[in-house]
């Protein structure tokens, strides 16, 4: 029996050895195909008690997946918001769930989707990680890490000379 | 105004999965069919100086409307105008550089902090506020358009307010309007071209016999 034994773990290190060298970490367990990334946060004045968070969130999986909630140590409380212009005027309103269908990518972006991170518990500075889960409706929990940046368009400051203009 | 309202999460998931990306590009910048003159009005801007129409004369000036308490639509926006302006200093004169200005409408929660919030975009930025009246009316001058929404249970509230932001003659008329979301190079382009034909129309007024 002790010889069985060792081949059995030999074959499941074995398997476990493989489903980490193919799969990146995020699709192995429960959270089952949804990749969070690209998690950034737009440098706020620091006497503004809401911030908000953005992501890129992937679904690989064969199921539609509802994004319920957020949570981060750094903020009293984690709404999920949408912004939109109708009529030239800017609103927000705030949402129970986003679905993520099978198989879509959806990005939480300026302007449209995003968190809304309220009371921030201390000063963020450009360049510091903040912890968020994110909570999905079958109970699934999706940690990331988001990063403070710049507000604005992405990448402006590193475009130099290439950019002609209009 | 409806912070709270739930929207069916299917249909704006759908909307978003499959509008978002392909929404066609919007102009960067509208010119109105004829400048519109601006009524007089008593702001104060965040230094606690008074702020009227006057303050505008013989300067450019773009002007947003936004609210403090808004993390997502104005701060981006501001952000951007601040890459605007960079972009804008390399093909115009210093003093012929417009000036940023912030219109508060949310000025119970906007005064206090009204001063720190504008200088983290820009040092030349200036925020402007004062009551709400006095506020609503400039804002419906500038064609506009804000709403205060009721409190929820913690206090905060929502405010809804004109997303585009104003361009402003140095003869206090409104000429334009700029369309989020503010392509720094492209709107730095449109702007320089904007002002320089209308000097150039000035120009021509002038040495008319």
């Amino acid at each position: 029996m002790t010889r069985f034994r060792t081949w059995v773990l030999a074959v499941t290190a074995t398997v476990v050895l493989a489903a980490a060298g193919s799969l990146r970490a995020e699709e192995v367990g429960p959270t089952d195909g949804l990749v969070v990334r690209e998690a950034w946060i737009p440098k706020a004045p620091s006497v503004v008690p809401m911030h908000a968070g953005y992501f890129v969130l992937e679904n690989r999986g064969a199921r539609d997946r509802s994004l319920v909630g957020a949570a981060s140590p750094a903020y009293a409380r984690v709404e999920i918001h949408v912004s939109r212009v109708e009529d030239g005027v800017a609103t927000m309103q705030a949402l129970a769930k986003v679905t993520v269908p099978a198989g879509k990518t959806i990005r939480f972006a300026p302007g449209g989707l995003h968190l809304m991170l309220m009371k921030p518990q201390r000063d963020l500075a450009v360049g510091d990680r903040v912890a968020l889960t994110l909570r999905f409706e079958d109970g699934t929990e999706l940690a990331t890490t988001a990063t403070v940046r710049p507000a604005g368009h992405r990448h402006e400051g590193h475009r130099h000379g290439h950019d002609q203009g209009a | 105004m409806a912070r709270f309202r739930r929207l069916p999460a299917a249909v704006v998931a759908l909307a978003l999965v499959g509008g978002l990306r392909a929404a066609p590009a919007e102009a960067i910048g509208v010119e109105l069919d004829a400048p519109v003159a601006l009524p007089a009005f008593e702001l104060e801007d965040h230094h606690g100086r008074e702020f009227t129409r006057e303050s505008l004369a013989g300067r450019w000036h773009l002007l947003l409307a936004g609210f403090t308490h808004c993390p997502d639509v104005c701060p981006f926006t501001l952000a951007n105008l601040q890459r605007v302006m960079a972009e804008l200093s390399l093909r115009t004169m210093p003093d012929k550089l417009p000036r940023v200005l912030f219109l508060a409408v949310d000025p119970k929660r906007d005064r206090p902090v009204l001063r720190d919030y504008v200088e983290h975009f820009h040092p030349d930025f200036l925020g402007v506020t004062g009551d709400e009246a006095a506020v609503d009316a400039l804002v419906a001058a500038l064609d506009g358009l804000v709403r205060r929404g009721e409190p929820d249970a913690q206090g905060d509230y929502e405010v809804a307010h004109s997303a585009a932001v104003s361009v402003i003659d140095p003869q206090a008329r409104v000429v334009a309007r700029l369309n989020p979301p503010l392509a720094p190079p492209e709107t730095a382009a449109y702007l320089s071209r904007l002002m320089r034909a209308a000097e150039q129309a000035a120009k021509a007024e002038e040495t008319k016999p």
